[in-house]
C-alpha cells in the first residue's frame, strides 16, 4: 500500500523540507538525507541563486514538489500560467509526484497567499474534482492533494472533512497528502476526533504522509510548523502507519527554524513507527559503535 | 452553473473580509476577540452568514483568526523586502504607508516575491503617506529592483568581439536607476546595519546613477558615471551599440575624446560580468546546470 501508483512506487522513506537556513550546511557536508520536498513556488524564477541550489540538490537527491497555489478548490478554476510554470518546474526536478492541497486561494484575481477551507459540499467537490483532472491531464506526473488545517467550518456543508476529501480523490483518481498535524489541528478547532478522520479515507490512496509542530492557544490551535512534533500527533502518525504502510514522510518545519541536525533528529523520529526503518538504524548503530 | 457561482460568491466574500484593513490592536496581534469596531459590519454580516460556532470560538474570531494571517503574512513579507524604506520612514509611518498600499494595490501574483511591485509608484502617486516621498520612491525603487534581480533569467553573453555588429540588450537581471537621492548610501547603511543618518535633500534632477546587478548569485548595488549610466540605457533601447554612442555623444559635455579609454574599460568590465545578450535571445530561464530530462 505504501508504495503505490500515487508516489510512483517510490517509497522514498523520511524527508525533510529544504529550507534556506539550512542550504549551506547541505551544499558543504550532503548529509544522509533520503529526499528533500521543495515548495515550488520557490522555484518558479527564471534565475538566480535558489535554482543553481536547486540543481545542486537534484544531483545527489530525491526531489518532491509541494504546490501552494494551484487551488484546486477555486470556483473559477485553475490559473493556467500557473499551471505552465509548475509543469516547465516538474521538467526540472522529474518530481515523482506533485503535491497540493485541498483549498481555495483566490478570486477574481486577487491572491490570498493562504490555503482557504471549502464548504464541504457537493458543489464544492465537483469543482476541485474538475480542476484536479485538469492539472493532472496537463501536469502529466501523479497528483496528490492534501487536507489543510482549518479554523472555520461552513454553514452550508452536508459532508464530513474526510467524506469530503474521499469524494474528491476517488472521483478525480488523485492520491493523498495525509497530515496528519493538519487532522490534529483541525480537530481540536472543530472538535472532532482524529482518529475517525484518519481511519475513513481510502488508505491505497495515501501517497505521502506529512508532520510538523503547531502553536496552541486557550482557545484555537494554528498549524505553525514552528514546534517539534507533540506526542497526539506522534500517535495519529503511528496509525496511519498501521493503516497505510510505511509511506513517504516529511517532516515540514518552516518558520523558527532550528539547525539542520536537529530539525533531521525530529523527522527521523518518524523511524519508530517502520519496523524495518528501525532495524536499520539499529544495524547502522552496531556498525557505527 | 448557479452552484458554482454559489462557491464563487463564497469565496468572493471570504477573501473581501480578509482584505479589511487591519489597524489598531488586530494588528498589535491582541488576543481574540478583535476590539470592538476594529472590524466593518460587513465582516462580521459575512462570518455570521458562512461560519459556524465551534465551541470556543464565535464565527467572527474565526474568520478574524484568517483575516490577521492575511495581513501578517502581507506585512511581514514587505518588511522583509523593504528593510532601508523602514528604516528611513520609521516604524509607524512605514506600516501606515504599506497598509496603504495594500489596500489599494492587493496581491496578484502567484508570489509574495512580486508583492512590492508597484509600491515606488504608489509612493510618487501618494507623495503625502511618507515623511520622505522622494527618498521613499528612490529607495522602494532600488529594494524592488534587487527583488527583481534576485529572480531574473540570464541569456548567454556576447563576446566583446561581437558587440559592435549584433543586436544587443542589457541581462534581464541589470537594472539601472537614475535617482534623485542618495538612497544607495542609505541602503548600504541598512545592510551594514547603520543608523540611517542624515538625509541630504532631493535633486530636482537625476544626480546618481546606479546598477543593481547579479553577480555570482550575488545582488550588486554599484553606483555608475552618469556616462556609464547613459551609454548602458540607450544600448538597452537601440539595441545597438553604434546608435547607443551616437545618442550618448549628442548630450553636450557627457563624453569627450579623452574619455575614450575609460569608455574601452567601461565595456570590458561589463562583457567580462556578462551584462551584454543578443537583443533577439530573450530572456531565458537559467541555461546554467539545468538538468536535462
Amino acid at each position: 500500500m505504501s508504495a503505490n501508483r500515487f508516489n510512483s512506487h517510490r517509497n522514498l522513506g523520511i524527508g525533510i523540507g529544504l529550507r534556506s537556513p539550512h542550504i549551506s550546511h547541505i551544499l558543504a557536508n550532503w548529509p544522509d538525507v533520503n529526499w528533500f520536498e521543495i515548495i515550488s513556488e520557490n522555484y518558479m524564477l527564471d534565475g538566480g541563486r535558489p535554482l543553481y541550489v536547486l540543481d545542486q540538490i537534484l544531483e545527489r537527491y530525491p526531489v518532491v514538489q509541494h504546490g501552494v497555489g494551484l487551488y484546486v478548490g477555486s470556483a473559477q478554476g485553475l490559473d493556467h500560467e500557473h499551471l505552465r510554470r509548475t509543469k516547465t518546474l516538474v521538467r526540472r526536478t522529474q518530481t515523482p509526484w506533485l503535491t497540493d492541497h485541498l483549498c481555495w486561494g483566490s478570486v477574481d484575481g486577487k491572491v490570498s497567499h493562504d490555503l482557504l477551507p471549502l464548504p464541504y459540499t457537493r458543489e464544492a467537490a465537483d469543482v476541485a474534482v474538475r480542476n484536479i483532472r485538469a492539472a493532472r491531464a496537463f501536469l502529466e506526473v501523479p497528483f496528490v492533494v492534501e487536507n489543510v488545517s482549518s479554523y472555520a467550518e461552513f454553514r452550508e456543508s452536508t459532508m464530513t472533512e474526510w467524506e469530503f476529501l474521499t469524494e474528491v480523490v476517488e472521483a478525480a483518481d488523485a492520491g493523498i497528502l495525509l497530515d496528519v498535524n493538519n487532522i490534529y489541528v483541525s480537530s481540536i478547532n472543530h472538535g472532532f476526533d482524529p482518529m475517525t478522520y484518519l481511519e475513513n479515507i481510502p488508505h491505497e490512496r495515501v501517497a505521502q504522509i506529512h508532520i510538523a509542530g503547531h502553536a496552541r492557544y486557550q482557545r484555537f490551535v494554528i498549524d505553525t510548523h514552528d514546534h517539534p512534533v507533540v506526542d497526539p500527533v506522534w500517535r495519529l502518525y503511528a496509525r496511519a502507519i498501521e493503516l497505510c504502510g510505511p509511506t513517504p514522510t516529511l517532516l515540514e518545519w518552516d518558520a523558527n527554524i532550528p539547525p539542520f541536525a536537529r530539525v533531521h533528529a525530529e523527522a527521523r523520529k518518524a523511524a519508530r513507527y517502520w519496523p524495518r526503518i528501525r532495524q536499520r538504524d539499529q544495524e547502522r548503530l552496531a556498525h557505527a559503535g | 452553473m448557479q452552484a458554482e457561482s454559489q462557491l464563487h460568491d463564497v469565496q468572493a466574500r471570504f477573501l473581501a473580509a480578509l482584505r479589511e484593513p487591519i489597524f489598531g490592536d488586530s494588528r498589535d496581534r491582541s488576543a481574540l476577540p478583535a476590539r470592538p469596531g476594529s472590524v466593518s459590519a460587513t465582516f462580521t454580516s459575512t462570518a455570521n452568514d458562512l461560519i459556524t460556532p465551534s465551541a470556543t470560538l464565535q464565527p467572527e474570531e474565526r474568520l478574524e483568526l484568517y483575516h490577521r494571517q492575511y495581513w501578517y503574512r502581507l506585512l511581514d513579507s514587505i518588511e522583509e523586502d523593504f528593510p532601508a524604506l523602514r528604516m528611513l520612514l520609521g516604524r509607524a509611518s512605514f506600516w501606515r504607508l504599506v497598509e496603504e498600499y495594500l489596500v489599494a494595490a492587493p496581491p496578484t501574483s502567484f508570489t509574495l516575491r512580486h508583492l512590492g511591485a508597484s509600491l515606488a509608484d504608489f509612493i510618487a502617486a501618494h507623495p503625502r503617506l511618507t515623511p520622505h516621498p522622494v527618498q521613499a520612491q528612490d529607495v522602494a525603487r532600488l529594494e524592488y529592483a534587487l527583488r527583481s534581480a534576485f529572480e531574473a533569467g540570464e541569456s548567454p553573453a556576447i563576446a566583446a568581439s561581437e558587440l559592435a555588429f549584433a543586436s544587443i540588450a542589457l541581462q534581464p537581471h541589470v537594472h539601472l536607476l537614475a535617482l534623485r537621492t542618495g538612497a544607495d548610501t542609505l541602503w548600504r547603511r541598512c545592510e551594514r546595519g547603520q543608523s540611517r543618518g542624515r538625509l541630504s535633500p532631493a535633486t530636482a534632477r537625476a544626480s546618481r546613477f546606479v546598477a543593481v546587478y547579479r553577480q555570482s548569485h550575488d545582488l550588486r548595488v554599484e553606483r555608475l558615471p552618469r556616462a556609464a549610466f547613459e551609454i548602458l540605457s540607450a544600448i538597452d533601447q537601440s539595441h545597438s551599440l553604434d546608435a547607443a554612442m551616437d545618442r550618448v555623444l549628442a548630450i553636450p559635455g557627457l563624453l569627450r575624446r579623452r574619455d575614450s579609454e575609460r569608455v574601452k574599460r567601461w565595456f570590458a568590465t561589463w562583457t567580462a560580468a556578462g551584462w551584454f545578450r543578443r537583443a533577439d535571445h530573450g530572456p531565458t530561464p537559467s541555461s546554467d546546470n539545468r538538468r536535462s530530462p
